[in-house]
């Protein structure tokens, strides 16, 4: 009896992380099955100049996603019960944390099955940008604040930097606004002027006059996305050691090293993937996984869960999407699509990293310690005069 | 005509240069509240970023437009020798830092970098990368 309660239980388990993934790769996985029927390739909005072309909203499309859509519902709906027993039992963590996943559900369903306007799928990647980092870098700040953790230094400033660099972008390349034409031509007119990719295809080949913009935008990612991981790499060591150990009193100067690694492999980057910051966020996105995965292994918190499907996800991008897009000019016909699957990837990561920060931030606070001997938050104590991690 | 005008010296970058190597002598310094030696270990990398990124930005011009990251606008000839100095000069400054503190190896690593600065500042304009003609 006991046997078969177990193998019960494994398969409930086998097919949550089986829904799980099907929802986290819905939107590749609903892109195959449509193309695949429809022999030719298919746009979740249709631009301008396709107008004729059938919109996702049609009968004449849904009717061979409907299978997919099905399946959907199905993970939804099994999602909901999992939520509701685990909010039955008192393990709200993990309840939040299958909830999530179910309004991830939604969310694809919606993108799936309702058209979207043109012109608001081309802004939802910077506006999902530029909100995703202002709200983790709140959030960060928030953590910093109640536990005191030099990893939420590194966040705050990290998140910060990235939040400020997607507003400056924007009003970057309003600014420098279509002085050879092309924004303004026919050709442009399915997208918004300040569409972050455009701008990356359009003004970083053809109109950035002095490059300083291109300069902050490369160096603050790498700056950002060193800090992110170091914050990361903190937050596990710290929960490893069960919430208080002495760290390091290298962890500036190892990110500081971490920068200058990055920089030092940017030509090379340039010259093999043809981007500078490949394989910054090649490395970045890699040290995050697995950090994430370490957190989730031995602390097995819910956060660390929903942070191993976002850099997973993010590192999934980085390796399939990225190098294709990253040598054409003028970009390909598949490149819309692929940018595409990236809006809609960002908007589910940007949900699971805040979502898991969130959670995060609802671990009880520590009692402070008035003397301390972990120099790892030395910043921390001398700011605040206590010391604890989270 | 010459067509090697250097009217500007004065650039955003180089602004934005000034802000940000104040803010990492900040980090440096005893008005932040990290730990001593912490700062000691954090000041040893700034050296070698500091030539890392005015080599790549400055004499690869890696942030320029690829397609024409070999020549520099015939505007900024000014503003590169300008912006050049605030890097190399805020180099030799936490080289000399390092120099002046520490045990023997720290001294020769602090020493190594100094002259590599001044030799650097002597000679800048040889180092400036060809400019587009006007």
């Amino acid at each position: 009896m006991k046997g078969e309660s177990n193998i019960v239980g494994f398969l409930a388990r086998l097919a949550l992380l089986l829904a799980k993934a099907f929802i986290v790769t819905g939107f590749v996985l609903w892109y195959m099955v449509s193309t695949q029927y429809l022999g030719e390739t298919r746009y979740v909005y249709v631009p301008f100049e396709d107008w004729g072309r059938p919109g996702i909203g049609d009968e004449y499309y849904r009717e061979f996603t409907l299978p997919f859509i099905w399946i959907c519902v199905f993970c939804v709906v099994f999602f909901l019960a999992d939520g509701i027993l685990k909010f039955r039992n008192k393990k709200y963590q993990e309840c939040v944390s299958t909830l999530v996943f179910t309004a991830l559900g939604i969310l694809l369903l919606l993108v799936t099955n309702v058209q979207i306007s043109n012109l608001l799928f081309a802004y939802i990647g910077p506006i999902v940008d530029t909100a995703m980092n202002g709200v983790m870098a709140v959030l960060s700040f928030v953590g910093l604040r109640r536990f005191k953790s030099r990893a939420f230094v590194y966040w705050t400033w990290g998140y910060s930097l990235n939040f400020v660099r997607e507003i400056g972008v924007g009003i970057s390349t309003q600014i420098n606004r279509s002085p050879y034409g092309g924004f303004d031509s026919s050709e442009w007119m399915g997208y918004a002027s300040w569409y972050r990719h455009e701008w990356q295809g359009h003004y970083l080949w053809n109109v950035m006059p002095n490059g300083f913009v291109l300069e902050l935008y490369w160096l603050s990612y790498i700056v950002s996305g060193v800090l992110i991981a170091a914050g990361l790499f903190l937050l596990v060591r710290q929960s490893w050691s069960g919430g208080f150990r002495t760290i390091s009193t290298c962890t500036a100067q190892l990110v500081a090293v971490g920068v200058l690694v990055m920089m030092m492999l940017t030509p090379q980057s340039l010259l093999l993937f043809g981007s500078p910051t490949f394989i910054t966020a090649l490395l970045v996105n890699a040290l995050m996984l697995g950090c994430s995965l370490a957190g989730w292994w031995r602390p097995g918190h819910q956060y660390f869960k929903l942070w191993a499907w976002a850099a997973g996800l993010r590192l999934l991008l980085t390796i399939v999407m990225q190098p294709p897009r990253n040598w054409a000019w003028p970009p390909a016909q598949s490149d819309r699509v692929i940018l595409e699957f990236m809006v809609v990837a960002l908007l589910i990561e940007g949900f699971l990293m805040i979502v898991g920060l969130a959670l995060a931030l609802r671990q009880p606070k520590p009692e402070s310690r008035a003397h301390t001997s972990d120099k790892g938050n030395m910043m921390a104590n001398e700011v605040s005069g206590g010391a604890s991690v989270i | 005509m010459s067509g090697f005008a250097e009217t500007h010296v004065i650039s955003a970058r180089g602004i934005f240069l000034l802000i940000l190597f104040g803010f990492l002598a900040y980090l440096v310094s005893p008005l932040n509240p990290m730990d001593k030696k912490e700062r000691r270990n954090l000041l040893l990398v700034y050296p070698a970023l500091i030539i890392i990124y005015w080599y790549l930005i400055y004499i690869r011009m890696l942030s320029l437009t690829p397609n024409v990251h070999y020549l520099l606008d015939p505007d900024s000839g000014g503003a590169w020798v300008a912006d050049s100095l605030i890097c190399l000069v805020f180099g030799a400054v936490f080289s000399s830092v390092i120099a002046l503190s520490g045990g023997i190896a720290r001294r020769c690593y602090g020493i190594m970098f100094l002259v590599t600065f001044i030799y650097l500042i002597v000679t800048l304009t040889l180092h400036r990368p060809l400019m587009m003609r006007l």
